[in-house]
């Protein structure tokens, strides 16, 4: 009961935020949880099923890649983008049904399958790299290489481009279609995204309480005995590995929409390596983590770009200086040092200890509050004056 | 198909699985002996490249130089990574993989540091030689025999050297060989500076006919590492074989274009059309397909399939 008040605050505390606050940071908490949802289909299948999986940004990047095809599309000639949403989940679902089918089905260890969502990962990269030229084109979509996903005009004058629109819906008995964007007259794309948050939180943690999540933890634990007490873990490992990757590739809706635009990084190393740390780093076997470990990474990698040696390096700095400041700077921003430092020291993750010293001094706990409080107000009235608040 | 169309075919089979073999032989020898997936290996071959460049553009040193001392200097960073950071973590597989990892992107960034993120070539002397109507590269038959080479090396040195007694009876049995008097820590320790030093020579010999940029590894480990599951358990036998079934298919999808999809894109001469196959990135595409396929069938790898069948 006390995690499910604590889960609850939070997601209390977050839809209040875009009143406060400027649309640039309903944008950038907005990206973090879609980061999370993306780290939390990585825990369900890593930390519970035990399957470590690369791939889990090759259904995040196909989801978004579908949605924008199907999008851009569908926008100027229905209006709404539901059958978009719905193709990248089909789209993503399937891919990994099918790579989940030949991996669990053949029986091949989990090292192997590491392996293989890894390649199949760096496949997929330098499957949209090589997609710039004017051929790759799928109605008025244009895959654009490098440049990321646009919508083709009349023209090959680059007249008239359009971009991957935000989530669109046009129920039957609206006036007009509803876009959710987030600008300084709506929040609407940020609450959807909070709202989507919350219901693969709660997803997930069903999954786990039922008959699926239970059998998986059993394979994490012992598949041998598993499969004597007569369950087929294959299916429940394809099973698991379906869904996971269908929460993927719902992240990877909601960022084509948010950014309005997809581009092959999404399939990037780097990108599968920012994933990994979010899991590792927020606590592998908390639902929550990866959340928490998307937010303290993503704030630290943009706040750390902002000071001194790591964002600008002073230009009468000695050759050496600029060589550590530079080296510095790369370690923090590929986070290659932070993935070796947390696998030596930090087995869990901050989640778990974090919550355990929340529930220990529980009365003092609601003192933390005080200063969010007051930081809150603060920014309500700073945003006010600068006239630059989203109500 | 002509005679000589038939023969180039060939010698670009030949190709495929030299490049397979090299690009695997090392990681095949750090997880068939020590069950550790390492994916470093990728920046191992991309320092070996760099080993070459150093020594050809700033110290001026003969190429064959370069490629010599390659081996020797990404041994010499295998067996630092392996005390200062995977020796904490035997019997961990997943954590050592992770590790890896990170020290893969901390490698990436240190040698952007030292040598910018650009591409440079390495200059070479070898030419062409004709093929009827084809002209081939002398150097890929270089790079063949060099292959060879190094898996002749490495089947002597595990076979009939005392090193190599001990460094199998060290995998076959830690506790054992610890028992019998083998200093396994260190077996352990070489066994991985040797992985290296293959992926640092695989490294070296390629650097002339590819870009020597930071990111190099990172186009290669996917293949790298999906010849070594399908190869299975066996060292050797098993790269062997599956370098040889992947290059083989690799090399004819690169090579031929199967069935063209028109779309509906503004190209310049009008048929806007995609071509499936005959281009390098599809012949990768049907390496993964193959590759999975081949692993649905045999789950253990190929030599795996022929160890039970046996």
């Amino acid at each position: 009961m006390k995690r499910i008040a604590s889960t609850e605050t939070l997601a209390a505390l977050l839809l209040l935020v875009p009143w406060a606050f400027k649309p640039y940071t309903a944008n950038v908490l907005a990206v973090y949880m879609i980061y999370g949802i993306l780290a939390l289909s990585l825990t369900l299948i890593w930390g519970y099923a035990g399957i470590m999986s690369f791939g889990q940004t090759a259904f995040f990047g196909i989801g978004a890649y579908a949605y924008g095809a199907i999008g851009l599309n569908l926008i100027n000639r229905t209006q709404q983008t539901h059958a978009a949403v719905l193709g990248g989940l089909v789209v993503a679902a399937f891919l990994a049904a099918v790579v989940g089918y030949f991996m669990f089905y053949g029986r091949i260890s989990d090292v192997y399958a590491s392996i293989i969502t890894l390649a199949l990962t760096l496949v997929l990269f330098a499957f949209a790299v090589s997609t710039g030229g004017d051929e790759w084109v799928i109605g008025v979509a244009r895959f654009g290489g490098f440049n990321g996903m646009f919508g083709q005009g009349e023209s090959s004058q680059n007249i008239a481009n359009f971009q991957i629109p935000p989530v669109t819906v046009w129920l039957p008995g609206m006036a007009q279609p509803f876009e959710f964007k987030i600008n300084r007259e709506s929040a609407a794309g940020y609450f959807l995204v909070l709202g989507m948050s919350v219901v693969m939180y709660l997803t997930a943690r069903w999954l786990l309480r039922a008959r699926l999540g239970r059998v998986a933890v059993g394979i994490r634990e012992n598949e041998a005995r598993v499969a004597s007490l007569g369950y087929d873990t294959r299916f429940y490992k394809f099973a698991l590995f379906t869904i996971a990757g269908a929460i993927a590739g719902l992240a990877g809706i909601l960022f084509a929409a948010w950014g309005r635009f997809v581009n092959p990084d999404r399939f990037g190393l780097g990108f599968a390596s920012s994933t990994v740390v979010y899991v590792l780093l927020g606590g592998r076997t908390s639902l929550l983590g990866g959340f928490v470990g998307a937010a303290i990474v993503g704030y630290l990698t943009s706040y750390l770009a902002e000071i001194a040696p790591f964002g600008t390096i002073p230009g009468d700095a000695t050759p050496w200086a600029r060589f550590l400041m530079e080296a510095g700077r790369r370690i923090v921003r590929e986070q290659g040092a932070v993935l070796v430092g947390i696998v030596l020291a930090l087995e869990d993750g901050v989640t778990p200890p974090l919550s355990r010293l929340l529930t220990r001094y529980r009365r003092w706990a609601w003192w933390l509050l005080l200063p969010a409080v007051v930081f809150y107000f603060g920014q309500r009235v700073a945003c006010l004056q600068a006239d630059v608040c989203l109500f | 198909m002509s005679l000589d169309t038939a023969a180039i075919v060939v010698l670009e089979i030949l190709n495929s699985i030299t490049i397979l073999v090299l690009l695997a032989l090392g990681l095949a020898l750090i997880f068939g002996m020590m069950r550790i997936v390492n994916l470093a290996q990728g920046e191992f071959f991309t320092a070996g490249a760099f080993t070459v460049l150093t020594a050809v553009r700033f110290a001026h040193l003969p190429l064959w130089v370069g490629m010599l001392l390659a081996p020797l200097v990404v041994a010499g960073i295998g067996i630092a990574i392996e005390r200062l950071i995977i020796r904490r973590l035997y019997g961990r597989p997943l954590d050592v993989m992770l590790a890896t990892w990170g020290v893969s992107l901390l490698l990436i960034g240190l040698i952007t540091v030292i040598f910018g993120a650009v591409t440079q070539g390495i200059p070479f002397a070898l030419g062409n030689f004709q093929v009827g109507r084809y002209s081939y590269p002398e150097y890929r038959i270089v790079m063949t025999t060099v292959a060879a080479g190094l898996m002749l090396g490495v089947y002597v040195l595990f076979r009939y050297t005392a090193f190599g007694r001990r460094a199998r009876a060290t995998i076959a049995n830690p506790e054992m060989a610890s028992a019998a008097g083998i200093n396994t820590p260190r077996m352990f320790m070489l066994t991985f500076g040797l992985g290296a030093g293959l992926a640092g020579a695989a490294g070296a010999i390629m650097a002339p006919i590819v870009g020597v940029v930071p990111t190099m590894g990172v186009l290669y480990i996917a293949r790298a590492f999906i010849t070594v599951v399908v190869g299975g358990p066996v060292v050797l036998v098993g790269t062997l074989s599956s370098a040889s079934a992947l290059g083989f298919i690799e090399a004819l999808i690169s090579r031929f274009s199967l069935f063209q999809i028109e779309t509906a894109g503004h190209c310049a001469p009008p048929p806007c059309a995609i071509n499936i196959g005959g281009s390098a990135f599809f012949g990768q595409i049907a390496l993964l397909i193959f590759a999975i396929l081949l692993l649905r069938l045999l789950p253990q790898g190929i030599s795996g399939f022929w160890r039970q069948r046996r």
